[in-house]
């Protein structure tokens, strides 16, 4: 049977006597371009990714109190008038007597979904993104998102 | 005499694999509790295995493509540990070729298999590896984790285990995961590592490395007495062939007790050497 690689000799002699006065660098050279590789790499290669936290949170935001037409501004509604103590645009209930800059304005309180995108090395990006639970994909846009975190299953082990 | 003495060095040398082996093979299975996963480490053990020390290279480079990221930290690990030691790391680093040269000591009748074997490395390297999870995403059935036996027998099975002492639901690894697994174990009692051999993208990647590595095996023509000893030591060779060193090369060292044949670096002085990486010994 005629060796295969017969016709690859070359290849495998050569460049490990490739030397430049007798000192043979092609080991070497792939030496330093791969530990130019692993510290560009590990410290400077930044690599992006979107995560969705699905954890709720809630946020105070203010409220425009509804005005009763033909009411003056900053006037509450249902306040009476020429109650004494009362200060213009104190909220129905409002202790009589406070000055207006200590009363609360009216709020409501949403629940939102936090979207935060990270960049990190790729030492702490594998460390942090591709090597936890649940990993990360590729979404239709082409970008990195990071997947809901399960607790279930070890990284990357397609059973 | 001189001859004598410096076989017996060189038989020494041989016998130490297994011990160095074991060694490695501690440092692999994490025992302090450092669990490096951001680092990928130059063997073939999952990532995924309750007692890795650090990722899978290849793992790495699998989810890397389907991520349609570049890993510089992968790729730098393996140049670095390629271009200073090759195939040697097959020999005597990997664990999951520690485990092959483990159940190859069962003694039953061992098949050798023909050169052009070792080529399918590369076919899995660049299929399985790269080009299908890049373009079909580590979802298919195809994706090169799916298919590991390393994967099954380290990571799967120890999980399921893991399960089912936690009483939780167990997920068993797929038929298809299974079925490699089973089928790997019993070729490996019939012929010498079959994954190294056959499959293994970490190994086609390093074999490439021989090329240029900093150790070689090195040939010294003058020696050589056509006795073929070099070729009776080597268990991946294919006998119909005159090679003492091929594609499927681990650098296990077995064949330096032939006194042509001797472990070097590319420092020394080449006079009337001959250096093999993956080529044959001879031109028949």
């Amino acid at each position: 049977m005629k060796n295969p690689l017969s016709g690859l000799r070359f290849l495998s002699m050569r460049p490990a006597r490739w030397s430049i006065f007798g000192f043979r660098f092609v080991p070497l050279l792939l030496f330093g371009v791969g530990t130019c590789t692993i510290l560009y790499g590990g410290f400077f290669h930044r690599l992006p990714v979107t995560e969705t936290i699905e954890e709720e949170f809630t946020v105070a935001e203010p409220v425009e109190p509804e005005m009763p037409m033909g009411m003056p501004p900053g006037m509450g509604p249902g306040m009476p008038f020429g109650l004494p103590g009362m200060a213009p645009g104190m909220p129905p209930g409002g202790m009589p007597g406070m000055p207006p800059e200590d009363s609360q304005p009216p709020v409501r309180f949403v629940t939102k979904i936090k979207t935060v995108e990270t960049t990190a090395n790729e030492l702490e990006w594998n460390l942090n993104v591709l090597m936890t639970f649940g990993g990360i994909a590729l979404n239709e846009k082409g970008e990195l998102v990071r997947l809901a975190v399960s607790t279930e299953g070890p990284a990357f082990c397609p059973t | 005499m001189v001859n004598k003495n410096s076989r017996r060095e060189k038989w020494r040398l041989a016998r130490w694999r297994p011990w160095v082996q074991a060694s490695f093979l501690l440092v692999w299975l994490d025992p302090l509790m450092l669990r490096w996963h951001g680092v990928c480490a130059p063997v073939f053990h999952c990532y995924s295995c309750p007692l890795a020390t650090f990722a899978c290279p290849i793992g790495i480079l699998a989810n890397s493509c389907a991520l349609h990221i570049i890993p510089l930290l992968a790729i730098g690990v393996l140049l670095v540990v390629g271009s200073l030691f090759g195939s040697l790391i097959c020999g005597w680093v990997c664990p999951f070729g520690f485990l092959q040269d483990l159940i190859g000591k069962i003694p039953t009748p061992k098949l050798r298999l023909p050169g052009w074997m070792g080529w399918t490395r590369y076919a899995v390297l660049v299929g399985l590896v790269l080009v299908i999870p890049y373009y079909f995403g580590d979802g298919n059935w195809y994706f090169f984790c799916r298919l590991c036996p390393a994967g099954a027998l380290e990571a799967s099975v120890p999980y399921s285990v893991q399960q089912s002492m936690a009483e939780k639901t167990i997920v068993w690894p797929t038929i298809t995961k299974s079925a490699i697994l089973i089928v790997f174990l019993l070729a490996t009692l019939f012929t010498w590592r079959p994954w190294c051999t056959l499959f293994c993208p970490l190994g086609a990647i390093f074999s490439l490395c021989n090329y240029v590595s900093l150790v070689f095996l090195r040939f010294q023509p003058s020696n050589c007495n056509d006795c073929e000893l070099c070729r009776d030591l080597c268990k991946h060779r294919d006998p119909s062939q005159r090679r003492g060193s091929d594609l499927r090369c681990i650098r296990c060292l077995e064949c330096v007790q032939c006194n042509a044949l001797s472990i070097g670096t590319v420092f020394q002085k080449q006079e009337n050497l001959v250096e093999i990486s993956s080529g044959p010994l001879d031109e028949s």
